[in-house]
């Protein structure tokens, strides 16, 4: 049977990336919008 | 017959597992973002349904080469989800074992089955299903965080028939 084996390492940087990801985004959703040109 | 049950089998039908034990809450879950139906039997609705079964058809794989740790390129395409949070087991060191469970329906699929399994930091395997195999595992070293893994349906025609976890 094929294994995939999941490390600590590989789950923590997993949910440092997750949580980089969303703050992310939440910083975009928070940042200023740029007039449009009417 | 099975020498162990599984602490927790997601299926289509029973996608949650959740086990409240002193006031910590083990916790699992199935989330399917898009599956294929055809109209006739195993392939229909019905069929899938009673099977207890997601059917990936080859025509909607995603392409291998984008990065489906982002959020923009996975959102495009049919996946898999899943989230398991076990703090009570971490505790006691223990690991997970988690079968992928699945069925490829006949051998002249254009393509054999493709999975692409990820993380949110990356690819962790290209997985081929071959006609006549039926699951693949993954073995989770440590349960002290939760974590989420997608599965990417990648290629070929294939059922998904759920996901097992035994704590050991």
């Amino acid at each position: 049977m094929p294994i995939i084996r999941v490390t600590r390492k590989q789950i923590v940087a997993a949910n440092k990336a997750r949580e980089a990801a969303l703050k992310e985004k939440v910083e975009s959703a928070a940042a200023p919008k740029e007039e449009q040109p009417s | 017959m099975s020498c162990l049950d599984a602490t927790f089998t997601l299926t289509p039908q029973s996608p949650n597992y959740l086990d409240d034990y002193k006031n910590t809450i083990n916790y699992a879950t199935l989330y399917c973002y898009g599956a294929d139906f055809w109209a006739s039997s195993p392939y229909d609705l019905l069929s899938d349904y009673a099977s207890n079964r997601f059917f990936f058809d080859s025509s909607f794989a995603a392409g291998p080469n984008l990065d489906y740790a982002q959020w923009a390129n996975r959102r495009k395409t049919r996946f898999l989800q899943s989230y398991i949070n076990l703090p009570n087991y971490a505790a006691a060191q223990k690991q997970l074992a988690l079968i992928f469970g699945f069925d490829v329906p006949y051998s002249s699929t254009p393509e054999p089955g493709r999975v692409l399994v990820y993380s949110d930091a990356g690819l962790l395997k290209d997985q081929q299903l071959v006609f006549g195999d039926n699951q693949f595992l993954l073995e989770i070293e440590s349960l002290d965080q939760a974590f989420y893994l997608y599965f990417i349906h990648a290629g070929g025609h294939w059922f998904f028939r759920g996901l097992s976890g035994y704590v050991a």
